[in-house]
């Protein structure tokens, strides 16, 4: 059995044979334990209990278990863990045995299958994504009158380009909506950007799985290509991982420094508007607005501020959930739990406690910057028929944004 | 003893280190002047309550008014509200003296030192800084210097003023072993601190129920049993593990979740006692550009090693008391002591030599 890594720091969220003094580590100080949002969904499980059956040497009851699923890699246990441990590279080590082992759930091994085969985990080839992509933008043409000229033309390959476009497969499949909001927003700005006909998912589901091999072929791919296009800034959609992937380990992964800026949607329109590119109108999304800050843009990457200075702009009023930032609660969506269809329903029973929180705001909508963050609160918003609205930041950015309408 | 009585030493810092040493060397001819920054001396001890319940738990809290009874019929000066500005060296770069200035008129004064002792203390940690505690957040997040002004003021029954038996648990290791704040120590005092604390409301307070959460707990030395069987004989509940996050449950309860036989509890109280540690004073950066004695990683003095622990690497300056590491008050007073020690010795040795 391979040994699992249990420090973890930045530089070495890798998986490897890396021999670990486990007991030195963990000094079963319990905060953890306190924590963890599954904490009454699994009362026998907790992630203290998950490093002590490693360190017992009993890490497969844990290969064989329910909770390596359930759990979200939202590492809010070990966001200031005394001994520096990062659950969600532990996690992701222990579903790499189940990877080697072949106990992985049918539809994510699937996407991992056709990111293989097609580099995105739809299975869509080139012709197929140009021919979605433009009548995506067709559909808007009862919009066009509001979009500048040439709105509707996507670009493809263009070299030289300042910005590669990296999608999230949901935008071309089940939310076409979403693709033609950043359609518009790219035409607002003005943006100098490209879509990639070869390249054009963000996600990486073999990250999820502590498939280590893979997860990297698909992160050489992107940077390849953002190369390829002469590209100064890789620019990721709303999605948190991918996001977080780009940006915080691809130059270890790799081990090469990146060429280019990575930068998420939501970073790009924060520069433009304090650059003076775009206008905001102030206050003029009437309503009362929070955020939930996706474990991937916030915790692990550190983007706070960027989405709240541009909602408070926007929102008649902006209030905050608490706990937040580095200390918000998981949607109970993520790390692959989102799209495990062996979770079904369980994800949403799980997330209780993100919905007390979102009902003790009283707000009237919750924006977000993560597109499964965005499903996952939808679902929740359906599930507990919570009297919100779920929104991406750039949707909302989209309706503020002040242009000549002429 | 010889006399030392043409040999001076400059104390910084009126806290139990720096009177301690204070007395010691007075008493043995040295003339002393104690230099506090702040308005009054004591520090910390001076606002700690004493533990006894009907017996003594020996927290040595008491040790503070004895040195200054002993010190209010010694020569020794004291200087509050002044600090250190900077030091005079003679030849060979020994210490000859230093420069003091006074807060409020910048008034200067340059007072002959032989000896220099810095025993500025520590500073308690913040809490605040994690925030899932809930410190400043949640009313009845306090911290074990904050529930000791209740002792020391005898009010402990003000604690939870509309309960008749409250729930009170204690927090240990805050701000203590955590790479995460960059204290990766143990603090020293916490663990019998908290658990003579716990045992002083279990004593006035039988109604009471009193938890205290530990990740193991650190209690050392000849007295160490009695604590833990005492705490044990009066039924506070000793609970391994700490929880990271503190949430507020039926309106103005406190709400933690941790792990009892196997399966995750949910647990409430009305106060929760967060067992702060000791960080180290943050004018310990300035004292160092002034003296040329160095920090460490964590921000105490550097002392030198073995013997020669009180000793730096600047010739006459010495170290007392937590300025150079956590410590409880019984080992400052031990570190004062061995401090004083190796003054008497060098003073006698240079005098030799000149």
């Amino acid at each position: 059995m391979d040994d699992i890594i249990i420090a973890q720091n930045d530089n070495a969220e890798t998986i490897s044979n890396i021999n670990s003094a486990i007991s030195e580590t963990c000094m079963v100080c319990g905060e953890c334990v306190s924590r963890c949002f599954l904490n009454t969904a699994y009362p026998d499980m907790n992630p203290r209990r998950l490093i002590r059956k490693i360190a017992l040497g009993r890490a497969q009851e844990m290969v064989d278990s329910e909770f390596i699923w359930a759990c979200t890699l939202c590492a809010r246990c070990t966001a200031d863990c005394p001994k520096d441990l990062r659950m969600d590279a532990i996690i992701r080590n222990v579903r790499g045995m189940a990877w080697t082992q072949g106990k992985v759930p049918a539809r994510i091994r699937e996407g991992i299958e056709k990111g293989k085969e097609f580099g995105n985990n739809v299975g869509m080839d080139s012709e197929e994504f140009i021919d979605t992509a433009q009548w995506i933008a067709e559909e808007m043409e009862d919009d066009a009158e509001d979009l500048p000229e040439g709105a509707l033309d996507v670009p493809f390959d263009r070299e030289g380009a300042e910005i590669f476009y990296v999608p999230n497969p949901r935008e071309y499949t089940s939310n076409p909506g979403m693709f033609q909001t950043y359609l518009k927003f790219f035409a607002y700005v003005g943006a100098d950007w490209t879509l990639s006909s070869k390249v054009f998912d963000i996600t990486n589901w073999p990250y999820y799985m502590g498939d280590q091999e893979d997860a990297v072929d698909l992160v050489r791919l992107m940077v390849d290509e953002a190369r390829n296009l002469g590209a100064r800034i890789l620019l990721t959609t709303e999605c948190g991982h991918g996001f977080k992937i780009l940006r915080k380990d691809a130059e270890n992964w790799l081990d090469e420094k990146l060429d280019f800026e990575v930068l998420s949607i939501i970073e790009l329109a924060h520069r433009y508007w304090k650059e003076g590119r775009i206008k905001l109108s102030k206050g003029s999304v009437d309503k009362k607005i929070t955020y939930h800050d996706p474990c991937n843009v916030g915790r692990k990457v550190g983007v706070f501020e960027a989405p709240r200075e541009i909602l408070r702009e926007i929102a008649s009023e902006f209030v905050e959930m608490w706990p937040n930032r580095k200390y918000s609660v998981c949607c109970g969506g993520g790390g692959s739990v989102g799209q495990n269809s062996d979770m079904g329903a369980k994800r949403l029973e799980h997330a209780h406690y993100k919905k007390d929180q979102i009902l003790a705001t009283g707000a009237d909508v919750v924006a977000t910057s993560c597109q499964n963050c965005l499903t996952q609160l939808g679902d929740l918003q359906a599930r507990y028929e919570m009297p919100v609205e779920i929104k991406s930041v750039i949707e909302l950015v989209v309706e503020a944004i002040e242009h000549d309408r002429d | 003893m010889p006399s030392n009585s043409k040999k001076s030493a400059v104390i910084v810092g009126a806290g139990i280190a720096g009177l301690a040493s204070a007395r010691l060397l007075s008493e043995n001819g040295v003339d002393v002047t104690v230099i506090e920054k702040s308005s009054g001396i004591g520090g910390h001890v001076a606002n700690w309550g004493c533990m006894a319940t009907s017996e003594c738990q020996v927290c040595h809290c008491c040790s503070l008014s004895d040195i200054i009874a002993a010190l209010d019929e010694s020569p020794v000066r004291f200087m509050t509200g002044w600090q250190l500005e900077s030091i005079n060296t003679g030849v060979g770069g020994q210490l000859s003296g230093v420069i003091v200035v006074e807060n409020e008129s910048r008034n200067i004064r340059e007072i002959p030192a032989d000896a220099l002792i810095l025993s500025i203390g520590f500073e308690t940690f913040d809490p605040s800084s994690k925030g899932l505690w809930g410190y400043g957040v949640l009313d009845g997040v306090i911290t074990l210097a904050e529930f000791d002004d209740f002792i020391r003021e005898d009010r402990l029954s003000e604690l939870v003023p509309d309960q008749d038996a409250p729930r009170i648990a204690f927090f240990q290791c805050v701000g203590s072993r955590d790479k995460s704040i960059g204290a990766n120590y143990c603090s020293q005092y916490c663990c019998k601190a908290g658990l003579r604390s716990a045992i002083r409301i279990k004593t006035d307070k039988p109604d009471w129920d009193v938890s205290l959460f530990y990740i193991d707990l650190q209690v050392a030395g000849k007295y160490a049993t009695t604590l833990l069987d005492n705490a044990k004989d009066l039924g506070i509940h000793l609970v391994q593990g700490v929880p990271g996050e503190v949430f507020p449950y039926q309106g103005n309860k406190l709400g933690v979740v941790s792990e009892k036989n196997g399966l995750n509890v949910r647990d409430q109280f009305d106060r929760i006692i967060l067992s702060v540690g000791q960080r180290p004073n943050p004018t310990a950066a300035d004292l160092s550009r002034i003296t040329g004695v160095g920090l460490d990683n964590f921000g105490f003095f550097r002392n030198l090693e073995g013997l020669d622990r009180f000793r730096t690497s600047e010739k006459g300056i010495y170290v007392a008391g937590a300025c150079s590491g956590p410590m409880d008050i019984e080992t400052t007073l031990t570190s004062a002591e061995a401090a004083t020690a190796d003054i008497l010795e060098d003073l006698s040795n240079w005098r030799e030599g000149s």
